[in-house]
């Protein structure tokens, strides 16, 4: 190494500059170097994210229907959705929040535990596994209109192969899609099935960063498979877990499609979720304050929700490990 | 050193900026040929058959007028009509239904047609005259009628000629018997695997509910569009039939999901469906079935039929050319003209020139749900219809799936249906 760098490196606040350049001009372009790194993200991040948002909070204030010009309200949105239980924001959103929310405590583990699960069996070196993984993988290609029409002839009543051979081994006839619990277990089944893949790609990563000789040290201790799978796996792959539940969470609460397509929100209105009620209030009822009040309290409560997370699952981190 | 690293984040700015500008910009062609955009949502196989009447337009038209077509999926379409318009890049021709032109007409969507009719060939005397009125709102056309949809009866031929039905049923007792002798157990494991009707417990349940209303002597909406009508006794008569077809005479399967009746019919497992005239062709698609069509059988006092209608409608332009107004309204005379390629997407023709024509009468299937003309019943043209209207289907649905009595659930539904009319203003 070059003597040079490294007694300068100590001599200052341990930056890792080479001298002999021209000083003044130079350290006003190291200043702005950074900041031109991230400018290509930055611009896309403030046009397609910071000015919508702005645009959000600034059309959640006003009464607009997109032709005539919005008229000032002030927090009038607001004050219906939290406050007012006879206007029909208030008894649609909460509706629609409530039913999000149970999707997201029926779904999320499941989202957890089966690609965790997929991830440590395929994570061997055995004949096939390959195979497997691209098995797994695979419904994460298709679109949500294909997923959706393929569960909705396989779940079908009446039709549908799942309930053919039920009735064929003497069961009952399920309304897969038409009544509770049925219609959450069947939106929670497809999800799974849609999803999997991710999930289980960036565990199988996160397990393959865990140093083989964690494993071996492990084995020679005299650990079993589940301890090895609780103390060694487990902790190993905290930030792909930390990843994973956080925007498995944020997914789950941006539910669309599934529903939209095969249950309509039935039955009745207890399968529509926020996205389906913030989609029909601005874009098919074009009230679009409302609308985008809607969509800033769910935004805002998934913040909370992903802060907690973090707080909750880094916790362990500055511990250090046991 | 440094000034390759400028380069470079010159570059990638650059780069996203150029990525930013390059959409927009269009260029009109201007050799006297005039270019119309035409948006609709037809993008089903009926879309194929549309093409072919602006492609057909196109040749006769050449060097005067071009029409580019553009389908988008309905949803989409509703969605954008509004802000394509706000943002003054409407197309110059578009095609809805008929209960969204007062609803667009009302927030400045769309050009009043009054004063342009005269020039083309398009007059009132040769349009069926309930869909021609709907057009209208507040004193003004906004809609030129393309065609109108109702629903109607899908019987499977075979089936009925098992049980001994040469005919289709025509009112509610003929309807019930050959239901239930078509409702059967085929293989004795003493499970029903065979039915004679499907109730859909989702759309297009609304459809049925509409028009029985209707035959029960009932109303939808008030005409002012503000009030529910439906939650009377008659609504609750009605919704009550519905729910015996299920489970008072069990001549339907419980719990049907989105389309469940549809796949029942195709599979030839249920004698009489009841769905729209646009399934014509999909289910000539089906092989195996041999299926026929009919009115709707009358379960009420007096015949009604729901339907809707394609409307032909100018969105509203920043800056009105009156070239191209006056080669749109050609355009939609000549497809209205021409409709019969689109009769045989599964449509009955507006204007009665084409619908009286022969060639429409040896549509078989379009000319039996073609009877129901005079007794058709459309959504009042105000505004706000769909809005008191549209809670019915979660009323309709949690009755049919047994989960709430009628009167209960309409009443829910009118209260919130007047509620989302309010909040409409």
């Amino acid at each position: 190494m070059d003597p040079r760098i490294e007694k300068h490196s100590t001599s200052f606040t341990g930056t890792n500059v080479p001298i002999g350049d021209g000083k003044t001009k130079g350290s006003a372009i190291q200043n702005a170097t950074p900041y031109l790194f991230i400018a290509p993200h930055l611009v896309f991040f403030i046009i397609f994210l910071i000015v919508p948002i702005g645009y959000g909070i600034y059309i959640s204030l006003h009464e607009w229907d997109y032709l005539t010009p919005p008229e000032f309200v002030g927090l009038q949105h607001y004050r219906n959705i939290f406050l007012n239980p006879t206007s029909i924001d208030y008894v649609e959103f909460w509706n629609a929040f409530w039913n999000t929310v149970q999707f997201v405590v029926f779904a999320v583990p499941v989202l957890i535990v089966v690609p965790l699960v997929l991830a440590v069996a395929v994570d061997t070196k055995t004949w096939g596994t390959h195979f497997f993984r691209a098995v797994f993988y695979a419904p994460s290609l298709l679109s949500v209109a294909t997923v959706s029409l393929i569960w909705l002839w396989i779940l079908d009543t009446n039709a549908g192969i799942v309930n053919f051979y039920l009735n064929k081994f003497g069961g009952e006839t399920v309304p897969w899609l038409s009544k509770m619990p049925w219609a959450w277990i069947a939106l929670v089944v497809m999800t799974v099935w849609w999803t999997i893949g991710r999930n289980m790609i960036i565990f199988l990563a996160g397990l393959q960063d865990i140093p083989e000789e964690l494993h071996e040290a492990a084995k020679i201790d005299g650990a079993g498979r589940l301890s090895r799978f609780f103390h060694i796996i487990l902790p190993g792959i905290r930030g792909p877990m930390l990843f994973c539940v956080v925007m498995t969470t944020i997914e789950s609460f941006n539910l669309f499609g599934q529903p939209y397509m095969t249950t309509q929100g039935g039955p009745g209105e207890e399968t529509e979720v926020l996205m389906m009620l913030i989609r029909q209030v601005g874009f098919a009822d074009f009230r679009m304050g409302s609308a985008a009040a809607m969509a800033l309290i769910m935004g805002f409560s998934l913040l909370l929700i992903s802060m907690v997370q973090f707080a909750v699952m880094n916790r362990g981190q500055i511990r250090g490990p046991r | 050193m440094w000034s390759k690293k400028w380069l470079h984040a010159g570059l990638a700015l650059l780069l996203s900026i150029s990525l930013l500008t390059a959409c927009g910009g269009e260029t009109s062609g201007d050799s006297g040929t005039v270019t119309l955009t035409f948006w609709n949502g037809f993008t089903g196989p009926d879309g194929k058959n549309m093409k072919e009447i602006v492609d057909q337009f196109n040749k006769e038209h050449k060097g005067k007028i071009h029409v580019k077509m553009e389908a988008i999926p309905w949803d989409n379409f509703y969605d954008k009509i509004r802000t394509v318009v706000a943002s003054g890049k409407a197309p110059d021709v578009a095609a809805m239904h008929l209960d969204q032109v007062p609803r667009m007409a009302n927030k400045g969507v769309l050009t009043p047609l009054d004063g342009h009719l005269e020039k083309v060939d398009l007059k009132k005397e040769d349009f069926l005259p309930e869909v021609w009125e709907a057009g209208v709102y507040e004193d003004k056309r906004y809609g030129i009628p393309l065609d109108v949809h109702p629903i109607g009866l899908y019987y499977n031929v075979e089936l009925l000629k098992e049980a001994g039905f040469d005919k289709p049923p025509t009112n509610l007792k003929e309807f019930l018997e050959v239901a239930k002798a078509t409702t059967k157990d085929t293989d004795g494991d003493g499970k029903i695997d065979q039915w004679g009707f499907g109730m859909p417990t989702l759309w297009p349940a609304q459809m049925i509910f509409f028009s029985n209303l209707h035959q029960f002597g009932g109303e939808a909406v008030s005409s002012d569009g503000t009030k529910a009508l439906y939650n009377s006794e008659e609504g609750e008569k009605t919704l009550q039939l519905m729910k015996d077809m299920i489970f008072k005479y069990k001549v339907s399967p419980k719990n049907i999901q989105q389309d469940g009746e549809n796949t029942l019919f195709r599979q030839g497992k249920m004698a009489m469906h009841i769905n729209g005239i646009w399934m014509i062709n999909g289910l000539k698609e089906q092989k195996g079935l041999k299926f026929a069509a009919a009115p709707l059988p009358q379960f009420g006092d007096q015949k009604a039929t729901w339907a809707s209608s394609h409307n032909l409608v100018l969105p509203k332009q920043r800056d009105e050319d009156p070239k191209k107004t006056e080669a749109a309204m050609t355009f939609v005379d000549y497809v209205t003209e021409n409709s019969l390629a689109w009769a045989k997407a599964g449509q009955i023709p507006a204007r009665n020139s084409v619908r009286e024509s022969d060639e429409f009468k040896a549509l078989k299937e379009q000319s039996q749900f073609a009877k129901q003309v005079d007794y058709l019943k459309f959504h009042n043209p105000t505004p706000t219809f769909v809005d008191v209207w549209s809670p019915t289907e979660q009323a309709i649905n949690k009755v049919l799936l047994g989960q709430k009595e009628p009167e209960e659930a309409l009443n829910q539904a009118a209260k919130k249906g007047e509620k989302m009319a309010e909040a409409q203003k």
